[in-house]
């Protein structure tokens, strides 16, 4: 196992000032959004603090679609790694890496929306004091659920690339991300159906999207919104190992 | 005899179809393995099943004795390179670097080696160039490469020539020789293309239709193929008689039939012949090369 995580990390680390970059944009963006939007910081304000674990699992497909496409995933079983290790390097390296830059976007949130802060513009229309009491509260609240919805995502990404065990992997979890998009748009269109609350509660790209209005909530628990999470991850876990454990390669 | 490799009626269907029939053979030690046939015989199947890409429907193999089925298979399969179809490498990395990444998957303490490695495959030179801006032969020789880290005892190339112009074809040669002579790697390769097979090969095994139809040495091959006068006479035992007294060779296939090994001259042969009382009833040059061999072995044409 250490031999793949080795190698996994080593790739990653290759792509990693591009990740960075990205996380770090996509952080600039979402404080610019969130400051605009409610003149605070807010986490689940922002498109792009939304998007960004979505972000995150399609990127997961296509590196693990790229070793299908490329065929380097031979090299793995040739020299005999358990399909299971191979299964787990991949969870494991893109979830660390998820956390990882989730805690820098998250940092860079932050201090980008402090210093947004400090420009004049964003003064002028800053809520009551009293709602922004409450968007402080919310947002520290609401960053485990963040920290945890973001790599709970990336086993999406290796769900989907090593079912589907080609190139196409990183195409089809993009699309399927942002099919997940939409599902919050359920809240909004029928929001007594039970059904949909459950789905947008368990989906951790719909925890994101929902954040604010989830953390506003009275009753608002982050470890039941972990815990989905959790479980959404080790059902595609082991979903995916059993799918792929006695699949034919090329 | 040691054996790297032995099947024992391995199968692999898919779906209603037989991609392998109840494959058996045996690589000995040592040996350069030339696996013989058509496409879609089933050569890339029974490679991908010995590399663990995919599972036998039913049957099962030994590599270095441990059975496919053992926890301790993946052990063995690290004793082993393998370049299956086409070369699996990282086309944004340089060649040095595809070598580092598969040290990093075999988990070697250092890089040691890895320069020795692009001098064997002929690719020290390649520098800071990545292996997407390779020529096939290149790509093809940094496979091989990527196969032989760690060492592996045991070499599986499968289709190693295909789409390489005629000097790439001698390097990959020249180069599997010398695996073979020098690191004494034990080598199956496959390739339907039987003169530059026959230039490697001290084994064969001839699949069709998903079943090995003949297993035999280079020797046994060579005899097969050797050029000849197959003669049908009304007794062999004369003619065996005339022929030692010609110091000629000869093989007697039966009480009729010889071959004989040389061109005599034909019109004493028949005098010394009619002398015993033993005639002549035909005649005929037989001349088989590997390729002819291999037709003759799976049917020619009729067979499709």
């Amino acid at each position: 196992m250490s031999k793949l995580l080795s190698t996994e990390f080593y790739k990653l680390l290759r792509k990693f000032v591009t990740i960075l970059i990205t996380t770090i944009a996509f952080s600039v963006a979402g404080a610019f959004g969130s400051m605009s939007a409610t003149g605070t910081v807010y986490i689940g304000v922002s498109i792009f603090s939304c998007m960004f674990g979505l972000i995150f699992c399609g990127m997961t497909g296509v590196f693990i679609s790229q070793d299908f496409a490329n065929n380097t995933m031979r090299n793995k079983l040739i020299v005999g790694h358990t399909r299971f290790n191979i299964y787990l390097s991949y969870q494991i390296a893109f979830a660390v890496l998820a956390f990882l830059m989730t805690a820098v976007f998250i940092g860079a949130y932050i201090l980008f929306g402090k210093l947004f802060s400090c420009i004049e513009v964003f003064r002028t229309d800053q809520p009551a004091p009293d709602v922004l009491k409450v968007y402080k509260e919310n947002f520290f609240k609401a960053l485990p659920v963040y920290l945890v919805a973001v790599p709970s995502l990336t086993t999406l990404g290796v769900f989907i690339s090593m079912t589907l065990k080609n190139g196409l992997g990183g195409g089809v979890t993009i699309i399927t991300a942002y099919t997940l998009n939409s599902l919050p748009l359920l809240d909004e269109i029928f929001p007594e159906n039970k059904l949909f609350v459950f789905i947008n509660n368990v989906l951790p790209s719909s925890q994101i999207f929902l954040m604010e209005k989830f953390s506003a909530e009275s009753d608002f628990s982050p470890l039941k919104y972990i815990l989905f999470s959790t479980a959404f991850s080790v059902v595609l876990i082991t979903l995916g190992y059993a799918i792929f454990r006695k699949a034919d390669l090329k | 005899m040691d054996y790297i490799l032995k099947t024992n009626a391995l199968c692999k269907h898919y779906r209603h179809f037989k991609a392998l029939n109840g494959v058996t053979m045996n690589i000995p030690k040592g040996a350069i393995y030339g696996f013989v046939g058509r496409n879609g015989a089933g050569k890339t199947t029974l490679i991908r099943l010995i590399c663990g890409l995919q599972y036998p429907t039913s049957g099962d193999f030994e590599l270095y004795g441990v059975k496919n089925t053992d926890k301790a298979i993946s052990d063995s399969r690290s004793r082993m390179g393998a370049v299956v179809e086409t070369p699996s490498i990282y086309p944004s990395m340089t060649a040095e670097d595809n070598l580092k990444m598969q040290y990093r998957l075999l988990g070697m303490p250092s890089f040691d080696g890895i320069q020795e490695l692009l001098k064997l495959v002929g690719l020290e030179n390649t520098g800071k160039k990545k292996a997407k801006n390779f020529s096939l032969g290149m790509k093809q020789r940094l496979g091989i490469a990527i196969a032989l880290c760690g060492n592996p005892d045991f070499l599986i190339l499968d289709e190693p020539i295909n789409g390489l112009d005629p000097q790439g074809i001698i390097e990959v040669r020249e180069l599997i020789l010398k695996l073979n002579r020098e690191r004494q790697i034990t080598v199956l390769i496959s390739s339907h293309i039987l003169d530059e097979l026959s230039k490697l090969a001290t084994h064969y095994g001839f699949i069709d239709s998903g079943r090995i139809i003949k297993e035999m040495s280079a020797e046994e091959l060579e005899q097969a193929c050797r050029k000849c006068m197959h003669m049908t006479v009304t007794d062999t035992k004369i003619l065996a008689r005339v022929l030692d007294g010609m110091e000629i060779t000869y093989k007697i296939l039966d009480e009729k039939t010889a071959d004989v090994y040389a061109k005599p001259n034909f019109s004493q042969l028949a005098i010394a012949l009619s002398k015993e009382n033993c005639e002549v009833i035909s005649m005929e040059e037989h001349d088989e090369n590997l390729e002819s061999f291999f037709v003759n072995l799976v049917g020619g044409a009729n067979h499709e």
